[in-house]
């Protein structure tokens, strides 16, 4: 009993057979199916997976907005029992509020944490510098480019210092320029913060670029089918051979 | 506001509010009349009472329509219940809201006019229309007819100009 409790918590996050189920016509209709992972501390993981695999799903499960599962998430060894602000969520949406200037949006990130005013200041204008919106501090979300409202949404997340970063599709709704610009920064935000991150996306390019391990997810029910540990050094070149290789090992496990 | 937000209230309470909406306005009168006399009050309950269904009606359907995206990240947020009304609820429903006192602001106009004009004293433009048709003198009826109408384009024009300076922001 001693060792359990002096062991410190291995993971950063584990799901333990994890499913879930809807019930359509009185029938169970099984969305997730057994999920088993294991995160370190500041490691990146890409789930990746065609539309509709249920991979959108285990995000929602870990950021504790659907609570209706079975089996175990552990956040440090702790069940999820909700959203918490060791977790930052980012929507393929950006989701700002409209009403509220970036550096308002920002601060509501904050609100949890009952900070001074001039702490709360001191961060928003850290975090807004960390993502290079500095100048558009009191502009409201309508006067941003998509790629700048989905960094002020990132900013969001990360302004309360979570362990976890959680991205549903971040960079889906961002033309191709935006997205790999938005890739190259979000490595530089996350090597300076390295928080735990999992991305959900369904672009392989991008799952290779970013990530440390990757799980492929296939549908109906969703389940993981195949992780692949990405090993290579960044940044990466994605006209580097190997990278190619392992793009081609992930699709075709997609295609399965 | 409440109504929007809680479903148990809005099953106890809004079936009586709507139904008591089905009323025809000027039913009210012969009611509030006996109750409240012929003076002011019975005017002024009468008016507040024809401005009430438009601003409760579009702040209720207001909050009813803001999108799950909103809640979701109120949620994940982690916003207090507090923070959540006053930093996303009333600026989401805002819009509806305003629109709510925009019709307000009309129908208690029309109230104010049709009081006088039914419960029949004072001295406004509804008394006035009253004691002129008992004249015969269509001139002033149809004078007092256009007062009433610039009066009520003024609250419009007013209103809208003080609204529009409320919601400063785009949706997108």
């Amino acid at each position: 009993m001693m060792t359990s409790l002096l062991e410190p918590a291995a993971h950063a996050l584990s799901l333990r057979r994890v499913a879930k189920h809807y019930t359509v016509d009185d029938r169970p209709l099984p969305v997730l199916e057994r999920i088993d992972l294991d995160l370190r501390r500041g490691e990146f993981l890409s789930i990746v997976g065609a539309s509709g695999c249920g991979k959108s799903t285990l995000l929602r499960l870990v950021a504790g907005l659907d609570l209706a599962f079975e089996g175990e998430i552990l956040i440090d060894g702790r069940p999820v029992a909700g959203p918490g602000i060791e977790r930052g969520m980012v929507f393929q949406d950006h989701r700002l509020f409209p009403w509220l200037t970036i550096t308002g949006n920002v601060a509501l990130g904050l609100d949890s944490l009952d900070l001074a005013a001039s702490e709360r200041d001191r961060r928003v204008a850290a975090m807004l510098e960390l993502v290079g919106l500095s100048a558009f501090a009191s502009a409201h979300p309508h006067q941003l480019s998509g790629g700048m409202a989905q960094r002020a949404a990132i900013a969001r997340a990360l302004v309360s210092e979570p362990e976890i970063l959680l991205m549903d599709e971040p960079f889906g709704a961002l033309d191709s320029l935006t997205r790999v610009y938005l890739q190259e920064e979000l490595l530089r935000i996350w090597s300076q913060r390295q928080v735990t991150v999992i991305v959900v996306t369904h672009d392989v390019e991008e799952a290779v670029y970013l990530s440390d391990t990757i799980a492929v997810m296939a549908p109906r029910p969703g389940r993981i089918v195949g992780t692949a540990r990405v090993d290579l050094p960044r940044p990466r070149d994605r006209a580097d051979p190997r990278f190619g290789e392992i793009r081609r090992a992930i699709l075709g496990q997609l295609r399965r | 506001m409440l109504l929007g937000l809680s479903r148990p209230l809005q099953r106890g309470v809004a079936p009586t509010l709507h139904a008591l909406r089905q009323i025809a306005l000027f039913a009210w009168i012969p009611l509030l009349t006996a109750w409240f006399g012929t003076g002011e009050l019975a005017k002024v309950v009468f008016i507040s009472l024809s401005a009430f269904f438009p601003a409760f009606l579009n702040t209720e359907q207001g909050v009813r329509a803001i999108g799950y995206a909103h809640w979701e990240t109120a949620a994940v947020l982690k916003l207090s219940p507090w923070r959540t009304v006053t930093k996303m609820v009333l600026p989401a429903a805002l819009p509806a809201i305003l629109t709510g006192l925009e019709i307000a602001l009309l129908t208690a106009w029309i109230g104010t006019v049709g009081s006088e004009y039914a419960i029949g004293v004072g001295r406004g433009l509804g008394a006035f229309l009253v004691a002129a048709r008992e004249l015969f003198r269509m001139d002033l009826v149809l004078a007092g007819v256009a007062a009433l109408a610039l009066v009520g384009y003024a609250c419009n024009r007013a209103s809208r100009h003080v609204f529009s300076r409320l919601i400063t922001w785009q949706d997108r």
